[in-house]
């Protein structure tokens, strides 16, 4: 886990460093008081500070290889990545395909990759699900969602 | 006499058909998200905001809190069926709920668990209603130094009692504030930290946010490992016996007690209430070894304190502005979202809607009591839904619930990075709670420090002259120098699951 932390440290900092240059880019003061960049530099150097803390402390911890996945066996990652890679895509789908497509093609992905492969109800759920909750959010709640190709 | 008529103004706007539908309909959804594993108040509340828009602020507020104190009931049924908690609140239920569903008792446990969170829910809503307009009162006399000091007060007690590791605690705390401040600067109308993208010039929006660090971390956390089987027990008779009654009523005073008096405190969390009541049953009970084997005080006394502290964890968002918990912190986003500031202003500004929203939550107890008991068997059937199609499922709605926010892809990515970000904090310790209250309290926090410093031409020294502010900034002080003095040592050491409150 050591690595693991000492990496989040690194990247708090980086984050730090980079919203504190921003920061210098606004007005400190201004007559009325603190400007802008007041705040900002203030948790800049706050959060910097704590990065540090966190990396010093992270030498407590049990060295080993990068530990994000350490104790998830194989079929444990596939499922993570099935997770991560199908919101992915949904995002990049959802305005060319529509919601209704887009949902039909997550509902048909997600749950085999996380374990259930009984396609005669997934080929019930995927657009009973698609077409069911568009028609609650798009039609009885008036929210828009983005149509598909040909009005689908 | 004032706030009595308040109150019964408040009961008959209620009773009105447009307001108690959601009152039920809020009991009904948050039963629903308590019985769900992986799905806590939190997540189940930040998913439903974007439906509220449709509503008027009474109806949305009203159903939002249905869910956020109906979560605690359905959390019961799967602590005593199944031994699994449905949200983490209801973890202690698992220890004395499951033996004696396993003796045959589970009816009998179910039943004393709804009756102790409706009196203990009852109470301090009772509670709310007497000292709201005294606190409010008081309220309306700070300034913003002293609302700043408040928040100050309210970050030091969130951030030290969260986890093991203060710096962590920190982190998150000063990573919420930092998101916070994304968007156009509230005094100088400039924008700070958007990257040029005119997506950030109103700000990170805040419910994918909560959607990402709840919903969408906490399903990449369970899908590491295979969904269990769950084992059921069966229930026979839900009556409790006379002898079960009788023990189970000195347990549900204290443990209201204990729930009501904790929810002042912001940072606490819901299990704290739940396991010292718990504690304190074991020590004070007449029947001390038959805990572990199916004790009844111990369903008794943790659901009594659980939900008095859920309800009275809103007496300082209704009448300071300060959410004390990640939950109340998303209500209160809720809150904003339909133009109300939660506060001392709300008694004044709009008494109708404050005062109607409270009697939902006397009404809401009753409503869940009725709903709870008898339709149990319904409620353990939901479970039979497999885990990969609920959770597509419930991804799909935080995927609905950020796009249609503002009709932007860019909200849902945010979710998912949130998601990711959830995710990490988790493997890492960095506990949630801290992050969603600076979320909230940073845009606030930061308009009061600046109006401050205008008010004393930036001489920092209003904050120690207005006596108020200073003993404030004193508890604040000296609640972080005890917790520091106790690191490594947290006041309840919470496993990272299920939608947990920290």
């Amino acid at each position: 886990m050591k690595q693991l932390h000492r990496a989040t440290a690194v990247g708090l900092l980086v984050l730090s460093l980079w919203v504190g240059w921003q920061a210098l880019g606004l007005r400190f003061s201004t007559a009325l008081g603190p400007g802008p960049g007041f705040f900002p530099l203030l948790m800049s150097m706050f959060l910097a500070g704590l990065s540090v803390a966190l990396f010093v402390q992270a030498r407590n911890l049990d060295g080993g290889p990068f530990a994000l996945l350490k104790g998830v066996d194989r079929q444990g990652r596939i499922r993570l990545a099935a997770v991560v890679g199908t919101l992915l895509a949904v995002i990049a789908l959802m305005e060319p395909l529509g919601y209704r497509l887009t949902m039909i093609a997550f509902f048909l992905t997600l749950p085999p990759a996380l374990g259930d492969r009984r396609w005669p109800l997934l080929a019930v759920v995927a657009p009973a699900m698609s077409f069911g909750s568009y028609h609650v959010f798009r039609n009885l709640l008036g929210l828009p969602l983005p149509p598909g190709p040909f009005g689908i | 006499m004032e706030t009595l008529d308040l109150l019964l103004n408040g009961l008959g706007t209620l009773l009105r058909l447009e307001y108690i539908t959601f009152a039920v309909l809020g009991c009904v959804l948050g039963t629903i998200i308590g019985v769900l594993p992986g799905v806590g108040p939190a997540a189940g509340t930040s998913i439903l905001i974007p439906v509220t828009f449709v509503l008027d602020p009474i109806q949305a507020i009203i159903m939002l809190a249905a869910i956020y104190y109906g979560a605690l009931y359905g959390g019961t049924i799967t602590s005593v069926l199944l031994n699994t908690p449905g949200e983490a609140a209801s973890a202690i239920t698992c220890l004395e709920g499951y033996p004696m569903a396993q003796r045959g008792r589970g009816g009998a446990a179910l039943t004393i668990g709804a009756i102790a969170s409706c009196i203990g829910g009852t109470f301090s809503t009772m509670l709310l209603v007497v000292v709201a307009l005294p606190l409010s009162a008081i309220a309306l006399r700070f300034g913003p130094p002293e609302f700043f000091a408040l928040m100050i007060v309210g970050m030091s007690l969130v951030t030290g009692l969260a986890g093991a590791s203060m710096v962590r605690a920190f982190i998150s705390a000063g990573l919420g504030l930092m998101i916070a401040m994304v968007g156009i600067d509230p005094v100088v109308g400039a924008p700070r930290l958007t990257l040029g993208m005119t997506s950030l010039l109103d700000g990170v929006p805040f419910v994918p946010i909560a959607m990402g660090l709840f919903a969408i971390g906490e399903i990449m956390l369970n899908v590491e490992e295979p969904a269990k089987k769950l084992i059921r027990v069966k229930m026979r008779w839900i009556m409790l016996s006379r002898q079960e009654a009788k023990d189970s009523v000195m347990p549900v005073v204290r443990g209201t007690a204990i729930g009501a008096s904790m929810g002042f405190i912001p940072g606490v969390g819901q299990i704290v209430p739940a396991v010292m009541s718990y504690v304190a049953e074991k020590r004070w009970s007449r029947n001390r070894e038959k805990f572990g084997t199916g004790a009844i005080e111990g369903v008794a006394g943790p659901e009594a304190a659980n939900n008095a502290y859920s309800v009275s964890a809103m007496i300082p968002l209704f009448t300071l502005g300060i959410p004390s918990s990640p939950t109340i912190a998303i209500l209160m986003g809720a809150f904003m979202m339909h133009g109300l500031v939660p506060g001392p202003t709300l008694f004044t500004d709009h008494p109708g809607f404050t005062w109607t929203v409270i009697a939902s939550l006397v009404v809401g107890d009753f409503i869940l009591l009725f709903l709870n008991v008898p339709l149990i068997p319904l409620w353990v059937q939901i479970l039979r839904v497999p885990r990969p199609l609920l959770y597509t499922g419930i991804i799909m709605f935080t995927i609905l619930g950020s796009f249609s926010l503002s009709n932007r892809l860019f909200d849902v990515g945010v979710m998912f990075l949130f998601g990711l970000v959830g995710y990490l904090f988790r493997k890492v310790d960095v506990p949630l709670a801290p992050m969603v209250l600076t979320l909230v309290l940073g845009p606030l926090m930061e308009r009061s420090l600046r109006r401050s410093l205008e008010m004393s031409a930036g001489d920092f020294g209003i904050f120690f002259t207005r006596p108020l502010s200073a003993a404030l900034l004193i508890v604040a002080v000296v609640a972080l120098l005890v917790f520091s003095l106790k690191k490594g040592t947290p006041v309840v050491k919470v496993p990272a699951s299920e939608g947990t409150e920290q």
